[in-house]
């Protein structure tokens, strides 16, 4: 891992993503979690239930916001509507950190509402850089960009993801969201190691990490998001603990979601692997 | 070299949401898996997600069709409307017009798509704080002279078919009544109580009042032209009638409010 300092703010502990089934959970009684995440995009609304409802939960816990559409890869300009309405959002909710993705959504007025990856050059690198930065003076805060999973490599591609990731966290002084599920697609999607990955990352800069589901077609994996975490992903966050120190942590559900028990004893052997992680050696 | 990123994204969106663009040259192919596959997870990922979430908004038509016939409707439309929306939520809101096209014989189709619709709007539209008997204690002498206004979550739509009967069979998921033309058209008022959101078929007299008031009439304004087409008397206690419902039901605000969220 490269040698870097720590920008990341200490780790407030562990959370889930808030999903709407789970709102009479949140709302009827104290649930053992840290800190809670929102899909932005879902409480860029008006008014009327979502709001009102986000308004009581943020009463109680730290929320961290996490987009899926500023799109910070599209070779056009930012689109000024979407950010307004994402900082009008932030101060609603004030929340602990604001996250998006290494991706482009759409172009030219047209969306895929998919996490789409980019091609790994200099061009590029250049483009999301300078996009990250006019994202971060209109917030006036660091954001965190996450590591995608992808299905395709660019020919155009001249480097590894983690090496762009790399040194466009250092260009744009951003902060990282790791998603050790995403590396684990990739690495199975393109056939590369998920420790050099990690290891190829600035620690430092590294605030939040999401643990996630998946589906395995056999040749490929998809993203889903709609079952367990694995244990091969397990084994690959116990593995990023050791070499990144305590990061924030949370499990990310979007499809066949379960009752909020099951998610919090998986929540559970996160806080469990992490302790056993950072247990000094010999100690 | 920032034309080459452009033209990349160009290049690979087509491929996403039609079938018929080629973007293999742009991907590393392999044997294992192929860059026509690897294409074809995004381009079934898009084509998922605006069916699903089609199918998420308008709940009650997909219901009344079935999954085979709303996902021919649904795969139709997103070939026809490429998403221009930034969020999912504002997704589909040309499908009751679509519909209305493609099967005019079929016009509880798009009354169903309009109520479902309306409904997802009356949702998470803006807030506002209805009016009650406190707010017009509070003003007074003025009441009668303000200008009024819909609360921002309520629609008024014309039924010709018995629609909002079916809808609500679907609702409840019962089986629904047999499709009738109403004898004479209807307006239906959709609505936001709370958090909650609702509908209620109205009469004549009622929507025509409602339709006053969304274009800014006073209850001094409702008032007179009520009078002038029943007996005063009448119209007086029709009115009262409405207004208490409305103010229970919270449906009207005061039009500086609505210009001012607005």
């Amino acid at each position: 891992m490269p040698q870097d300092q720590r920008i990341a703010i200490p780790s407030p502990g562990f959370g889930l993503g808030l999903r709407p089934v789970h709102y009479p959970d949140f709302l009827a009684r104290p649930q053992p979690v840290e800190w809670l995440e929102i899909i932005s995009e879902n409480y860029m609304v008006p008014g009327g239930r979502p709001m009102a409802t986000l308004d009581r939960i943020r009463a109680d816990y730290p929320i961290v916001m996490h987009g899926v559409s500023l799109s910070i890869g599209s070779d056009e300009p930012l689109d000024r509507t979407y950010l307004s309405a994402l900082k009008a959002l932030a101060d609603r909710v004030d929340p602990l950190w604001i996250s998006d993705h290494l991706c482009w959504t759409g172009i030219n007025a047209h969306n895929s509402h998919d996490l789409l990856p980019l091609p790994y050059d200099a061009p590029t690198l250049q483009c999301v850089v300078d996009n990250i930065g006019r994202v971060q003076d209109y917030l006036g805060r660091r954001i965190l960009i996450e590591n995608p999973s992808s299905y395709v490599s660019f020919r155009a591609s001249d480097r590894s993801e983690w090496d762009f990731l790399a040194e466009m966290a250092e260009r744009a002084d951003c902060l990282l969201l790791l998603d050790v599920n995403n590396i684990y697609v990739s690495a199975r999607n393109h056939g590369f190691d998920p420790l050099d990955y990690l290891s190829g990352l600035p620690a430092g800069r590294i605030q939040q990490i999401h643990l996630a589901g998946h589906s395995d077609m056999g040749d490929y994996v998809i993203d889903t998001h709609d079952a367990a975490v694995c244990d091969a992903v397990w084994d690959l966050y116990a593995r990023a603990i050791a070499m990144v120190g305590p990061v924030a942590t949370m499990i990310e559900r979007d499809d066949d979601i379960p009752p909020l028990a099951a998610l919090l004893s998986e929540l559970e052997r996160a806080r469990k692997l992490a302790q056993a992680a950072l247990e000094p050696v010999g100690g | 070299m920032a034309d080459a990123l452009y033209a990349i994204q160009q290049r690979f969106l087509a491929a996403i949401m039609g079938e018929d663009a080629d973007a293999e040259a742009l991907i590393v192919d392999d044997a294992r898996v192929g860059a026509a596959r690897r294409i074809g997870i995004y381009r079934n990922n898009y084509r998922a997600s605006l069916t699903g979430v089609l199918a998420d908004h308008f709940e009650r038509l997909h219901a009344y069709l079935g999954d085979a016939q709303f996902g021919h409707i649904a795969d139709a439309y997103v070939k026809a409307h490429p998403s221009t929306t930034r969020n999912l939520r504002y997704y589909g809101a040309a499908l009751p017009g679509f519909i209305a096209h493609h099967f005019p014989e079929d016009g509880e189709l798009a009354e169903l798509a309009r109520l479902d619709w309306a409904l997802r709007h009356a949702f998470d539209a803006l807030d506002a704080s209805p009016l009650d008997a406190g707010a017009i204690g509070m003003l007074g002498e003025q009441w009668v002279g303000a200008s009024l206004a819909l609360h921002p979550s309520a629609r008024l739509l014309t039924m010709h078919h018995n629609s909002a009967a079916l809808w609500s069979a679907l609702d409840a998921g019962e089986a629904p009544p047999a499709v009738a033309v109403l004898a004479a058209p209807v307006d239906v008022l959709v609505w936001r109580s709370g958090l909650q959101p609702h509908f209620r078929s109205l009469a004549a007299v009622e929507a025509a009042t409602l339709v006053r008031i969304g274009r800014g009439a006073s209850f001094a304004d409702i008032s007179a032209h009520l009078v002038n087409e029943v007996e005063e008397a009448t119209a007086m206690e029709t009115l009262a009638a409405l207004l208490a419902r409305w103010l229970a039901d919270g449906v009207l605000i005061l039009a500086d409010q609505a210009a001012a969220v607005t």
